[in-house]
């Protein structure tokens, strides 16, 4: 395949912008993927000082830099720094904060690494606990809510003392 | 550095080792690695030196807290307390992997006595739970690395998704942060030239196969390791399912393949396997490629009955004990290529010799 933004060399590495919103794979050459890393770099700082870079290109890559053009949401992981590109760049997350700041790339990541986003393994046993746990609580507010209804007070002390104690248990798992 | 630490890298020998497991006429040795992470900390290679400390130090305090009995006993090894030779004589025993030995911030190992369970701390992720067992026992392997997890995890609050499960630091490993690999030995289907369509075909249902040393090791010596590559969207079970039935596909179609060569080649074959123990048996000097291929063809020779009197057990220790870390222990000194050559034949003529005279 020949390098998507010069059409003159095989394409050896790949780029992957934002357009519209949605993630987007490029394949370019080396030298191409030079320049865009300057200009990320570039840019990278810019959107540190500013926040915001506006600079709105959308359409298929031209001969020039595309990252000059074109909006970049390079957002930090505010845990452990990781930045998004660098995230998009190596599919690694730096903590757990980063599957959340990066959520939005991730199903696109996911997809392309397992053809599917949706985990159905193991479940941390007290993950299973902590779930079992919501569910038990939600039931046993309801019996409360019907045994004040109906006025039997001795009885829905008791669920009540059953929902205090669960629901210390849920805070501290 | 205690005692104990000198048991796990005197002897070459491990438990996965032993060539007493199913069907081990051809797969050497099953492995289960699952990775995972505590919530609260930066995953390791993000970690600057103090948050991989405390990463390190909350494993090292639960693994003393948590009863490990029930799997045997365990001993733990920072990688700042071992020098450059003793890490990779862990790596050279799969104990553990060369990234840990080479480039881990506060790494560590939690090391079972007979070495069939490794914990790797601060690797890629904070913990690396790994078991091998010799032949092909994928099911225990997961159930024993599934066991040690659960009790980590009843201590340690780990990095979960409730949608996409087990968060780790490299996104194709999340899910179920599971890596089931077998190493299996294909002498057949290399030399009637079969290998290759069966790789491209394990390719596609989405198995990798790499050589012996993991990730971009060269396949010497007929020895390669077949491993799951999505760890996302099936459960652990359904993965080491299909691994299973794939391997014992693979199996088949290599006793078919060697019971062909056999019918079809006999006298070739035995000449092959002949030559190659009188070379190991008496050669002074030997390269690791051509030691790699003439132990291959001594255990072909094993398994079909040609050569008598020497154990797989003894081949699969052979395997570890002609790397470079296990020669330059065994001679006692840096050794340079050619150094390295001579003591590697002499380890290996020492091990074949006839012990009874």
């Amino acid at each position: 395949m020949l390098c998507q933004l010069c059409g003159n060399h095989p394409a050896s590495a790949s780029f992957i912008k934002i357009v519209n919103g949605e993630l987007k794979e490029f394949h370019i050459c080396e030298q191409c993927a030079k320049k865009q890393e300057e200009n990320i770099k570039g840019i990278s700082n810019k959107v540190l000082n500013e926040q915001l870079l506006s600079n709105v290109l959308e359409g298929e890559p031209s001969d020039s830099p595309i990252m000059e053009k074109e909006l970049v949401r390079d957002t930090r992981c505010p845990k452990c720094g990781l930045t998004y590109s660098q995230f998009a760049k190596t599919g690694r997350a730096g903590c757990v904060e980063c599957y959340i700041q990066f959520a939005d790339s991730l199903p696109t990541l996911l997809l392309r690494n397992h053809g599917t986003a949706t985990h159905h393994g193991k479940v941390p046993k007290r993950k299973k606990t902590l779930i079992r746990d919501k569910q038990q609580l939600e039931r046993l507010k309801k019996e409360l809510q019907s045994l004040i209804e109906e006025e039997k007070y001795e009885q829905a002390a008791i669920i009540r003392d059953q929902i205090q104690e669960l629901e210390k248990r849920v805070a501290g798992q | 550095m205690t005692m104990s630490f000198y048991r796990f890298i005197e002897q070459a020998a491990s438990g996965w080792m032993k060539g007493e497991g199913p069907d081990s006429d051809v797969v050497i040795s099953s492995r289960i690695r699952v990775a995972r992470n505590l919530h609260e900390y930066v995953f390791p290679i993000q970690a600057n030196h103090e948050q991989s400390n405390m990463a390190l130090r909350e494993i090292l305090q639960a693994s003393r807290q948590l009863d490990f009995h029930n799997f045997g006993e365990f001993e733990w090894f920072t990688l700042r307390e071992l020098n450059d030779l003793e890490k990779h004589l862990l790596v050279e025993k799969h104990l553990i992997s060369p990234q840990l030995a080479n480039s881990s911030r506060n790494g560590a190992v939690i090391l079972s006595d007979d070495e069939s369970i490794s914990i790797m701390v601060n690797e890629e992720d904070h913990l690396r739970i790994q078991c091998m067992l010799p032949g092909l026992q994928l099911q225990k392997a997961w159930d024993l690395a599934g066991q040690i997890d659960d009790v980590f995890e009843s201590q340690l609050d780990y990095a979960y998704d409730e949608k996409i499960g087990y968060l780790t630091s490299c996104s194709t490993n999340v899910g179920t942060g599971l890596r089931a690999s077998v190493m299996v030995h294909l002498p057949a289907l290399v030399i009637t030239e079969q290998i290759n369509s069966i790789f491209f075909a394990m390719n596609q249902i989405g198995l990798v196969v790499r050589g012996m040393y993991g990730e971009g090791s060269d396949a010497y010596g007929n020895i390669f390791q077949i491993s799951n590559q999505i760890t996302l969207g099936k459960s652990e079970e359904e993965m080491i399912h299909t691994l299973y039935g794939v391997v014992n596909q693979i199996i088949e179609h290599e006793r078919t393949a060697r019971r062909r060569l056999l019918t079809e080649s006999g006298r070739s074959l035995t000449n092959l396997i002949s030559r190659s123990f009188g070379i190991l048996s008496f050669a002074t000097m030997i390269d690791s490629k051509e030691a790699a291929q003439r132990l291959s063809d001594v255990r072909l020779g094993i398994d079909l009955d040609i050569i008598r009197g020497v154990s797989i057990d003894t081949m699969n220790e052979l395997m570890v004990r002609t790397q470079p870390a296990f020669i330059q222990q065994f001679a006692g000194q840096d050794l340079n290529a050619e150094d390295r050559d001579v003591y590697r034949a002499k380890i290996i003529r020492e091990s074949l010799a006839p012990r009874d005279f």
